[in-house]
């Protein structure tokens, strides 16, 4: 049976680049007049993940998970609250500013927020190199045009500004950015949610081309599952800043054990429309992250939840193969080596009745 | 309804059976222009679909491709620099276009509703739920103060939102996103209309609450036999509610068709590149994903010739001069492609001489 562990280790591994120790990060509420300190906002509370050299690692939520706070956090755009951050067993926090942003870098949701519309293609490119004093103007402008070739601009373009650039390109622009330093670990903060749906397939293409040229480590935050699905190699899941489920990304897409996972990829819609299917949708709304709820922070929208979810937080238990969920029922939904393909028809019309009451009350 | 303006009859661009059908609104060679600085762009550029009664057409396509402004177009909802310069708005035996300004606002929010994808901008920050939708009531019912308040608490418990009686009272800014979009669509349905234009209408949500509000636009089409025009990029969304689909490009519409022959057997390059280039839970994660090369191009700097050429995989020489007219192929669908050649009887294959005609006229 399951053993209660952490998903990251203690001792740090050759082959783990990032790890996150029970990182939490609060961010203070202000309010009344003289701008008191009210309440925080739990982002994050107590997460722990390693990734692995070369691997893609994937942590996937709705709005307001603290998916996003989890990778600034890492890139200390954030400082943490509490926990600890290791990149190549060093102790980030202990780390050069300017070494940290040799190494580890950001792709950005927004492509038009993110560039600055004054200053030329080039000199966004080629900023970092100008901070990091790297090279005379000529290398810097060669390595500029090098990194805009690798990401499919033309470096013609160079001395053009952001607004004559289209989404995707400028996209790829924000990647020949974070590039450019040739860092080791790339965190890409839902990378293509903003794109075209014919561009986000060019631009997912490159990341894992640029993955297989310069060996990176990515850190990939996204909402969409299938994207998830295609481009990590691992998953981490997260509610109401906590990982709910973790595991290998094949695993996790045919056995997934949480309720809200499994809700989740139930929400999906399917391009198949011969497809009829009874979905499990989960009721009510995300509950507010500067109060969440005792126990287990899911159990205002969880159909199958016990006395003991509301009383005692679930630990992020090992189910073995890499797999974690941090749920006190999982055991009835861990369908490995047993006949239960989905849901009992019970379970389901439980579900069933607690939405049609939550929709209709 | 035959010629207008030189442009053969509208029913041959539609899908066989939609032709057929009961139909309550049937848009017709609709052409929404806006004059820009720098020339014209033909946002909606001879377009036609039409929607039986009770049934669902979904608009797919990019941003850009002109699915929004021809709902907008529909509710006559154009502002300048953008006016419509064609095209009818058939809503049962009536064109919409030559209802005067009053009678048109008699028809929306009452027989036609709309519903956005930004409840947060469509909704009104300085009125409370009440009043939004009161105001909706005042306008096309004559409705006692008591009635309208007891219609207000109807409709918000009909879309699912907890404690009617309190959330009465609260403002736009004081609900969450999927509380916005219900509200947005209990104004929409307040009149209870026959037809609702749904414009991403889940686009800005998470999916846990966009499964909520699909189930729930689900529901009252069965309960009400509504019908509805649904604007999406999102495949699945469209494979899941529509019954058939328009798949636009840059003003046009390259390709109508039933929702199961189009997920079956999409016969335009482009929807054939949008369905295999966007990632499923089925896609093969050890593949490459297929993609559309290059982007929507500049809607002032359009090709002659086919619009998605220079995207295309299997542009041939004919694509670069010659733009491909909708054309019904023997399973009664509708495509815009060269791929496909013409048949040589009746007018289908007939060159619309309208349409791009002043292609080249910019300014």
């Amino acid at each position: 049976m399951a053993t209660e562990a952490s998903a990251s280790g203690n001792g740090v591994s050759d082959d783990v680049l990032v790890s996150v120790q029970n990182l939490t990060k609060h961010f203070p509420v202000r309010g009344g007049i003289l701008l008191r300190t009210i309440g925080h906002v739990h982002a994050a509370d107590e997460v722990s993940f390693d990734i692995k050299r070369g691997e893609t690692f994937g942590l996937v939520g709705e709005s307001g998970c603290g998916k996003t706070t989890v990778g600034r956090t890492i890139l200390r755009i954030y400082p943490p609250t509490s926990g600890e951050i290791y990149f190549g067993g060093e102790d980030v926090s202990k780390l050069d500013r300017k070494v940290l942003a040799r190494n580890m870098q950001i792709i950005f949701q927004d492509p038009y927020g993110s560039l600055d519309p004054r200053i030329t293609v080039g000199g966004i490119i080629g900023e970092g190199l100008e901070v990091h004093g790297i090279g005379t103007p000529e290398e810097r402008n060669d390595q500029i045009r090098e990194i805009m070739d690798i990401v499919g601009i033309s470096s013609h373009y160079a001395q053009r500004y952001p607004h004559e650039f289209s989404g995707g390109q400028r996209q790829r622009i924000g990647i020949a950015r974070a590039l450019v330093l040739r860092p080791q670990f790339l965190v890409c903060d839902e990378p293509v949610s903003a794109l075209d749906v014919s561009i986000q397939s060019q631009i997912l293409n490159l990341l894992r081309d640029l993955q297989g040229e310069f060996g990176l480590t990515y850190l990939f935050i996204a909402h969409n599952l299938a994207v998830v699905r295609y481009v990590c190699d691992r998953v981490a899941v997260m509610y109401l800043g906590k990982i709910v489920e973790q595991a290998d990304t094949p695993e996790l897409f045919s056995n997934a054990i949480h309720p809200y996972t499994r809700a989740l990829m139930d929400a999906i819609p399917v391009p198949d429309p011969s497809e009829q299917r009874e979905r499990l949708i989960i009721p009510g709304e995300l509950p507010s992250p500067t109060n969440p709820p005792q126990g287990c922070r899911f159990n205002t929208r969880c159909a199958v939840a016990q006395d003991v979810c509301f009383n005692e937080e679930p630990p992020l238990r090992d189910f073995g193969d890499g797999h974690f969920v941090a749920c006190h029922v999982a055991e009835d939904f861990d369908r490995r080596g047993t006949a239960l393909p989905q849901l009992s028809g019970e379970m389901h019309e439980a579900i069933t009745d607690a939405v049609r009451s939550s929709s209709t009350e | 309804m035959s010629e207008v303006n030189g442009v053969p009859e509208p029913g041959l661009q539609l899908p066989e059976r939609v032709e057929k059908g009961d139909l309550l609104l049937s848009v017709q060679n609709l052409r929404t222009h806006f004059r820009v600085r720098d020339g014209i762009v033909r946002a909606v550029d001879g377009v036609s679909y039409a929607i039986e009664r009770g049934k669902t057409l979904g608009l797919v396509g990019e941003s850009g491709c002109g699915k929004s402004v021809s709902a907008l177009s529909v509710m006559r909802l154009i502002r300048a620099p953008g006016d419509i310069v064609g095209g009818e708005v058939m809503w049962q035996d009536r064109n919409l276009r030559d209802l005067s300004d009053r009678e048109m606002r008699r028809v929306r929010g009452d027989e036609i509703s709309m519903i956005f994808q930004e409840p947060m901008t469509a909704l009104n920050p300085v009125f409370n739920t009440g009043n939004q939708i009161g105001e909706v009531l005042r306008e096309h019912r004559d409705f006692t103060r008591k009635q309208r308040y007891e219609r207000t608490i109807e409709v918000l418990r009909l879309v699912g939102i907890p404690q009617p009686e309190q959330r009465v009272k609260a403002y736009p800014h004081e609900l969450s996103g999927g509380m916005r979009q219900r509200v947005m669509i209990a104004m929409a349905l307040a009149c209870e209309p026959q037809l609702l234009l749904a414009d991403e209408p889940t686009t800005a949500l998470d999916v846990t609450i966009q499964a909520q509000i699909l189930e729930l636009i689900r529901e009252i089409r069965a309960r009400t036999g509504m019908a509805l025009l649904l604007i999406t990029h999102d495949l699945g969304v469209i494979a899941e509610m529509a019954d058939d689909v328009a798949v636009m490009y840059t003003g046009e519409v390259v390709e109508y068709a039933d929702v199961k022959s189009l997920f079956a057997a999409p016969k335009h390059p482009y929807t054939r590149g949008l369905m295999t280039s966007i990632p499923s839970l089925m896609t093969d994660r050890t593949e490459r994903l297929s993609t559309i090369r290059g982007s929507v191009p500049h809607m002032m700097r359009l090709p002659e010739g086919c619009l998605f050429q220079s995207r295309c995989p299997e542009a041939m020489n004919i694509c670069r001069d010659n733009r491909p007219q909708l054309q019904r192929l023997d399973d009664g669908r509708t495509v815009r492609c060269h791929l496909y050649p013409q048949r040589p009887s009746g007018h289908d294959g007939e060159p619309l001489p309208q349409a791009r005609a002043t292609a080249g006229a910019v300014n």
